[in-house]
């Protein structure tokens, strides 16, 4: 059997621990990195970033998510948090439906886009048709164009 | 089933960190205690926990491990706490998570 690692009393406590990380990051994308420690105080960033179900957690919310995850490893220090809060990028409102609506109301039809923006006629289909996932960096390019030709 | 598979895969590609969705819809879950059912704990068979998922709570979530290679399983999803919580018991799971709140409860029992 493996040594226990100095921050834990207990397998139990450490296995809470890692479960709670790696729960966070699953279900909430939500990440913990130790910034510094001392024999009294532990100094921790909590971060969310984009969660695909749309929960995002205020900065109390994840402070306190910070403090009750390292009382499980450093029970009697102080533990001060820095939580950093996901802040949506205003392209994040792209879609099918936003691409369509844009569309329409300034008149550009697929094979303008497809001129506009170089790129080929079946994957703007497949992207309005939703049979292709849009990233941010597709998403931001939709976003930007149509906010210059407004 | 197999264009539901494709679309899975898809969205396990997009999301490798974790991902828990409603079959067929394949929309995110938003609310409620996740618990993974213990019939399909621990498995890399996308075919197995897609078919009992759709034969039973039709959630389905996933996620890349260390290794990286995709785990799936199927989910429940329990607005009450309480009940929450006896699921956990049942499937024998170290813990539940809250989707909405971030809040995390373990099995003592364990």
């Amino acid at each position: 059997m493996g040594q226990l690692p100095p921050h834990f009393t207990n397998i139990k406590t450490m296995n809470h621990f890692e479960n709670a990380i790696a729960l966070h990051k699953r279900h909430s994308r939500i990440s913990f990195k130790e910034i510094s420690e001392t024999d009294t105080e532990i100094i921790v960033r909590v971060s969310q970033t984009r969660n695909p179900n749309g929960n995002h957690l205020s900065k109390e919310r994840l402070t306190e998510i910070g403090r009750e995850l390292y009382a499980l490893r450093a029970e009697t220090k102080n533990i001060i948090v820095h939580a950093t809060t996901y802040i949506e990028a205003p392209a994040e409102i792209v879609n099918a439906d936003w691409i369509k609506q844009q569309m329409n109301l300034h008149k550009i039809g697929n094979k303008k886009l497809v001129a506009d923006l170089g790129i080929p006629k079946a994957e703007i289909s497949a992207l309005i048709n939703e049979h292709r996932e849009m990233g941010i960096r597709t998403k931001g390019l939709f976003y930007y164009y149509f906010k210059s030709v407004s | 089933m197999d264009n539901l598979k494709t679309k899975i895969t898809e969205i396990a590609k997009a999301n490798p960190d974790g991902f828990t969705i409603y079959l067929p819809s394949l929309e995110f879950v938003k609310k409620g205690w996740v618990i993974a059912n213990a019939n399909t704990q621990n498995q890399y068979s996308l075919d197995f926990v897609l078919d009992f998922a759709m034969n039973h709570n039709r959630i389905i979530g996933g996620y890349k491990n260390e290794n990286g290679v995709f785990q799936y399983d199927a989910s429940i999803v329990e607005p009450n706490r309480n009940l929450a919580i006896s699921l956990m018991l049942l499937h024998n799971q170290d813990c539940i998570y809250n989707l909405e709140t971030g809040e995390y409860l373990t099995n003592d029992l364990k």
